[in-house]
């Protein structure tokens, strides 16, 4: 190398020596971006062509941080199961999430095609003691929510049941947030168990008592998932549709699209 | 000073799978430390670390294995806290504040003296443009070679020395404005 003329201050070069040695990783944040990465599929270096599968996760993490940002704690889309899979006991003996592709994956179908990277805290104790606790952000909210809930007054993409009552749509407050975030969830952790009956059920009770809710985007994005978990394709294709329609620029939109293509 | 030989790990050799996981096991902390003293506040350091490797993985295929990896995930480390840091300045313009630099969750018993070191070394270097404290701390802390970090940071080698060189300089007089209390 070539050298450099000057030195540097002693007391500078103590300080740059101290820095030498790394700081740990919290615990708790290690496990947590561990968790986040390990949904993600297997790539291979200098061979494949990842770029649109960055971009694609890209796109979903930054769902993710928009979602954490508005405080929901809840993602629509893959940004939700990024944020599950974090959040889903690390003990499972079989985790429920193996790629984000793999959870579109109908209940029925061969396997993945990508390998399950697993967590390497997977044999730790649980974050959580049940995967039916509400998603708990770990810190408040930084940046704006860039306007992605200005489309959240729409209508529901997917109407209510004939049958069910529709309640008096209020304006979204604190607690009915709640109230909504804690349904979803609840169709979220079904979606994790691979349950899409039960997903559904949750998001067609979220769809009656909330017809103008703030998380439509959110609560229309599991649909599809829990649709193409189901079989259902061509539901979940319509589904897709509108949600194209009524919030073209949901983040979560790429890698649903992505999802359902896979699926023959 | 004589850097000390960059750390390559062979995390994945050409053509065999890489797992997410395991590039961050090998390279996790590494690149929380290369925020972290690019000046990333402690609270954002779980997210952009999180962000590094989803670039990263994205990335991989512009990644030749015969090269060291760190000074590459270096650059893209430095790319995101910059995004991040032009963000937060717009934010101070409208009035906003810039978060604390340096973390604050560790015991301040016996650590005190390493973390208040670790802090002014951070804060000195905050003063500097992140171009120049990126090519400072690649070399002056991870012993990286200046051709290398031309490389790895897409600069023509004399702009990697001459960044190297005006960034010790800089950096001499922050630590010593900041030792005697300084802003």
């Amino acid at each position: 190398m070539t050298p450099l003329p000057g030195e540097l201050p002693g007391e500078l070069q103590a300080l740059l020596d101290r820095e030498r040695s790394p700081l740990p990783i919290p615990d708790d944040a290690s496990e947590r971006i561990a968790g986040q990465l390990a949904v993600l599929p297997v790539v291979l270096p200098g061979l494949s062509s990842p770029a649109s599968l960055g971009r694609r996760f890209a796109l979903l993490f930054r769902h993710r941080l928009t979602v954490g940002l508005v405080g929901l704690g809840l993602g629509g889309g893959l940004g939700a199961r990024l944020e599950a899979a974090r959040l889903r006991p690390a003990a499972a003996p079989a985790p429920a999430v193996a790629s984000a592709r793999e959870l579109l994956r109908p209940v029925e179908s061969p396997p993945p095609l990508f390998v399950e990277a697993r967590s390497p805290v997977a044999a730790r104790p649980a974050i959580l003691p049940s995967p039916r606790q509400p998603a708990v952000r770990r810190r408040a909210p930084k940046r704006p929510p860039e306007g992605r809930l200005e489309a959240a007054a729409l209508a529901p993409a997917a109407p209510p049941p004939a049958a069910a009552p529709a309640r008096p749509a209020a304006p979204p407050g604190a607690d009915s947030v709640a109230a909504e975030r804690e349904i979803l969830e609840i169709a979220r952790t079904a979606l994790l168990r691979r349950d899409p009956v039960d997903a559904l059920e949750a998001l067609d009770r979220h769809a009656r008592s909330f017809p103008a809710g703030a998380l439509i985007e959110e609560r229309e994005s599991l649909r599809i998932q829990a649709l193409a978990v189901a079989g259902r394709r061509d539901e979940a294709l319509q589904a897709l549709g509108r949600l194209e329609t009524e919030f073209p620029g949901s983040l979560s939109l790429p890698g649903l699209r992505a999802g359902l293509a896979e699926i023959p | 000073m004589a850097p000390r030989a960059t750390t390559s790990r062979n995390v994945a050799p050409p053509g065999k799978a890489l797992t997410p996981d395991a590039l961050y096991r090998a390279e996790g902390e590494y690149v929380w430390n290369s925020l972290r003293r690019l000046g990333v506040a402690a609270a954002d350091l779980e997210d952009l670390t999180h962000e590094v490797f989803i670039v990263a993985l994205g990335r991989l295929s512009s990644y030749d294995p015969a090269r060291p990896l760190r000074p590459w995930l270096f650059g893209i480390a430095a790319r995101v806290a910059g995004h991040h840091q032009r963000w937060w300045r717009r934010r101070r313009e409208v009035g906003g504040e810039l978060p604390e630099l340096e973390d604050g969750g560790r015991p301040a018993d016996e650590e005190l003296a390493d973390r208040q070191a670790r802090a002014l070394l951070v804060r000195a270097l905050g003063q500097l443009k992140l171009e120049r404290r990126s090519v400072l701390i690649l070399h002056e802390i991870d012993g990286v070679a200046v051709p290398q970090i031309a490389e790895a940071l897409g600069i023509p080698l004399n702009t990697a020395y001459s960044r190297l060189r005006l960034g010790r300089a800089e950096l001499a007089v922050a630590v010593r404005r900041l030792a005697r209390g300084e802003r």
